[in-house]
């Protein structure tokens, strides 16, 4: 919806056109300072002051209008009250309290009349319509609006128009008649209307224009035309920036933001809904906060994602309560309002009073007395009654921030339990791999020492032979043999101690380690224990294992469940490409490292499907997982980082291509 | 006429086990052994001596190449005559022997090796 003010035109800044707003009001405001006598000049200026505050800051708006009014009736200025009256009443709708801003428009409605100012009076009606329309009762609006064209249509058809703003009233009118259509689902109608003042618009270089774009923009969303509905939105935006018209940039943004969500780009339509709010919140246009808070809680509702709604939760609570405790000024500020309307009549009833009998005055003082009493009655128990509600509201809101928060403490229970279940699968999966590593230097043991029994024998018969020559070949073997049962004895021993290094809690103390042997045994553990589970599988593993790398201070089982991660994610990712790729492709992983800038590097590679551009940051994310349900906790990454970022002071870096490779490559202070 | 057999397997001690187990058999002439490490040595090794080699024995696990790939390889290129293949491995679960039987295996036997049992069926295979 869009209002207009109705500006004097013989001061000197006639428009709003400019985009130097915030250079204008600072110029205003100067003066204003300077111009401390109750005079015309300083009512000039708080009226200038007030219109131009109308679109960005409601309250200074509101706080003007009012000084501008008290000067205009000292100075019998209808006009001039009019003005303060629109300006008043427009702040009061933008801050949320439409009952006030439709008793001033009407206030103002019946200046105008009395003075025979159509002009004024059309654009109270567009202004009331569009209150209507913002307070979503669109039955009521219609009929201002209709009444309204009827008036104007009459009255351009036999006065020329010269004053900007009643040029842009006819405009203004259609795009409140085309929301009230776009708001009741005629999509169509409400098209036809914009359509018309489309055209004017931006022939003329109307102000409304952005707003007329936005709704060509909802129009086109109702339709399904999603380019040309992101074309109109965006145009909104930027005409919105160029004369700083922050609450047409949130509401645009939103429309945005649902835009997205119709078509299910959640991460896009969460982007602008958070854009919304920023900006509604700089300008202080509280439905609007409360309006994108909600949108983004239902986001992240969607999402599943219970600390992001708790977060917007408290926003629009936020905005809620100031929105009530504003209701109270309002409460304040109306009823400081009243009194001095109040007073003014009493002044005014006495002047006229002065020659009449006496009696008259006294009844006519008592009468007036009786309603003061009355008003401060009804005042003192609606402002009761504010107070109860306010009480009740707070409460409430107390209580589902406890509840709330109950959920988040059992929410970080079951992330602690999750965390270590996600310890124990990955001892599960090496222990796969670790059997059959054991197996091998195992059957060496056992074939070698009993083929060194069938020599022994040998040796035995040959003794008896004489041929000491021939036992002498035999006891080399012997020998050989016995080397070969020591060495996979200890092949065997070094990987059982590698599995309880691995199984026993962390005990967070540095030592140094050889990454090149850690990280290689760690790569065949992991390619083992994934065979293990899923025979099919197979990939090539390459090593460039670095020379000279010194020993670094590491907790050797962290590092190694860091790289675990990495390695079980570089073979499911070559996995899943291979289950589409054709037979010429060759699933690799390959493990580097080396030394750079007193780090030392580890990379570890796979050629993949590659990490796709608008999940990379997230990856990282506890519970973030591609993986289809059942198959990953999604805290293998976030773990990695933990142990390498925070536990080591380390980096972890990630390059990849879509479709082509990812590169994990982390990097450990010397 | 050189009867090969040849052994594939990723772990190298393998070959001096066999040597050394089947020392009379080598003796007598009775069987001659050739190693490879890896399913692609293997088949580059059958790629020239075809003709000499009689017998498959073969690891499944190994890295790159997997001895069931090997078979079948074996099976589509070498079939005029078809050499026997026998798996050997760690895992000898149904699921393993299935597959192994599917692709065309002549024999499937568990690691750690019986080898009494081997030459058994090696000359059963053979005569």
């Amino acid at each position: 919806m869009k209002k207009i003010f109705v500006i004097l035109p013989l001061f000197l800044f006639a428009s709003l056109i400019t985009s130097a707003q915030s250079k204008k009001i600072d110029t205003l405001r100067v003066a204003l300072s300077k111009a401390t006598a109750p005079d015309t000049i300083r009512l000039n200026i708080l009226k200038e002051l007030s219109s131009s505050y109308f679109i960005s800051k409601p309250d200074s708006s509101l706080y003007f209008g009012q000084q501008c009014y008290d000067l205009a009736i000292k100075f019998n200025r209808i006009a001039d009250q009019g003005i303060g009256l629109n300006n008043m009443a427009n702040a009061y709708t933008s801050l949320g309290d439409y009952v006030k801003g439709i008793q001033f428009f009407l206030k103002a409605i019946r200046l105008a009349e009395s003075v025979d100012d159509v002009s004024g009076v059309v654009t109270s009606y567009n202004n009331i319509g569009a209150t209507y329309v913002q307070k979503q009762d669109y039955l009521k609006a219609l009929p201002y609006l209709q009444l309204g064209l009827k008036k104007w249509n009459t009255y351009t058809a036999t006065h020329k128009l010269t004053y900007y703003s009643d040029r842009e009233l006819k405009s203004s009118l259609l795009l409140n008649v085309a929301e009230v259509f776009l708001y009741t689902h005629n999509i169509d109608s409400a098209n036809h209307y914009l359509q018309i003042c489309y055209e004017d618009s931006k022939k003329n270089h109307f102000d409304i224009l952005n707003n007329i774009e936005r709704d060509l923009g909802e129009v086109e969303t109702a339709r399904g035309n999603k380019t040309a509905a992101l074309n109109y939105f965006r145009d909104a935006v930027s005409l919105s920036v160029e004369i700083e018209d922050t609450e047409t940039i949130s509401i645009t943004y939103l429309s945005i933001a649902n835009l997205y969500h119709k078509y299910k780009q959640q991460d896009s339509a969460e982007y602008y809904a958070q854009k919304a709010l920023e900006v509604a919140g700089t300008g202080r246009f509280l439905q609007d906060v409360l309006n994108a808070g909600k949108v983004l809680g239902t986001y992240y509702d969607e999402d599943h994602n219970l600390s992001q709604a708790y977060k917007y939760l408290k926003i629009t609570t936020a905005a809620k309560d100031s929105l009530f405790s504003q209701d109270k000024v309002k409460q304040l500020l109306s009823i400081d309002f009243d009194e001095k309307q109040r007073l003014r009549d009493i002044e005014a009833a006495k002047i006229q009073e002065r020659n009449t009998i006496r009696m008259y005055v006294l009844i006519a003082g008592m009468a007036i007395l009786l309603l003061l009493a009355f008003i401060f009655w009804r005042a003192n128990k609606q402002r009761t009654k504010a107070y109860h509600l306010l009480h009740k509201q707070k409460q409430e809101i107390d209580l589902q921030k406890a509840k709330v928060e109950q959920t988040l403490g059992e929410l970080r229970a079951t992330q602690h339990q999750l965390i270590q279940s996600e310890k124990m699968a990955s001892l599960g999966e090496l222990t796969a791999g670790i059997a059959h590593e054991i197996q091998n230097p195992l059957n060496f043991v056992n074939n070698f020492s009993e083929v060194n029994i069938e020599l022994i024998d040998e040796i035995e018969t040959e003794m008896e032979n004489g041929d000491k020559a021939e036992v002498m070949a035999i006891l080399e073997d012997v020998k050989q043999n016995l080397e070969k049962i020591r060495h996979h004895g200890k092949r065997a021993d070094g990987i059982v101690k590698g599995m309880l290094q691995h199984s026993r809690a962390s005990s967070n103390t540095k030592e140094p380690a050889d990454i090149n042997k850690l990280a290689d045994e760690y790569l065949r553990l992991t390619y083992h224990g994934l065979r293990a589970k899923d025979k099919s599988f197979n990939a090539e593993l390459i090593t460039n294992f670095g020379e000279h790398l010194p020993l670094i201070n590491i907790v050797p089982q962290d590092i190694g469940r860091s790289l675990l991660n990495l390695f079980t994610n570089a073979f499911y990712a070559v996995r899943q490409k291979q289950k589409t790729a054709g037979t010429s492709y060759q699933p690799t992983v390959t493990l580097s490292t080396g030394i750079m800038d007193n780090h030392v590097i580890i990379k570890v590679k796979d050629n993949g499907n590659g990490i796709p551009e608008n999940i990379r940051e997230k990856i990282m994310q506890p519970f973030f997982t591609t993986k289809p349900t059942g198959e990953g906790t999604g805290l293998g990454l976030s773990l990695s980082y933990e142990i390498v970022v925070n536990e080591h002071s380390g980096i972890i870096d990630i390059n990849s291509e879509e479709g082509e490779y990812t590169e994990f490559i982390i990097k450990l202070p010397i | 006429m050189h009867m090969k057999i040849l052994v594939v397997d990723d772990e190298a001690d393998v070959q001096p086990l066999f040597i050394q187990r089947f020392r009379k058999e080598i003796k007598n002439g009775e069987f001659d052994f050739a190693f490879a490490l890896s399913g692609e040595e293997a088949l580059t090794y059958l790629d020239k001596n075809h003709s000499e080699v009689i017998l498959i024995l073969s690891d499944i696990n190994m890295p790159g190449m997997t001895g069931i790939e090997l078979l079948s390889r074996i099976r589509h290129a070498y079939e005029k005559p078809p050499p026997v293949v026998m798996m050997i491995t760690a895992y000898g679960d149904d699921e393993n022997r299935q597959q192994a039987m599917q692709n065309g295996a002549d024999e499937f036997l568990t690691k750690p090796l019986d080898f009494t049992l081997l030459k058994d069926k090696l000359h059963s295979f053979l005569q």
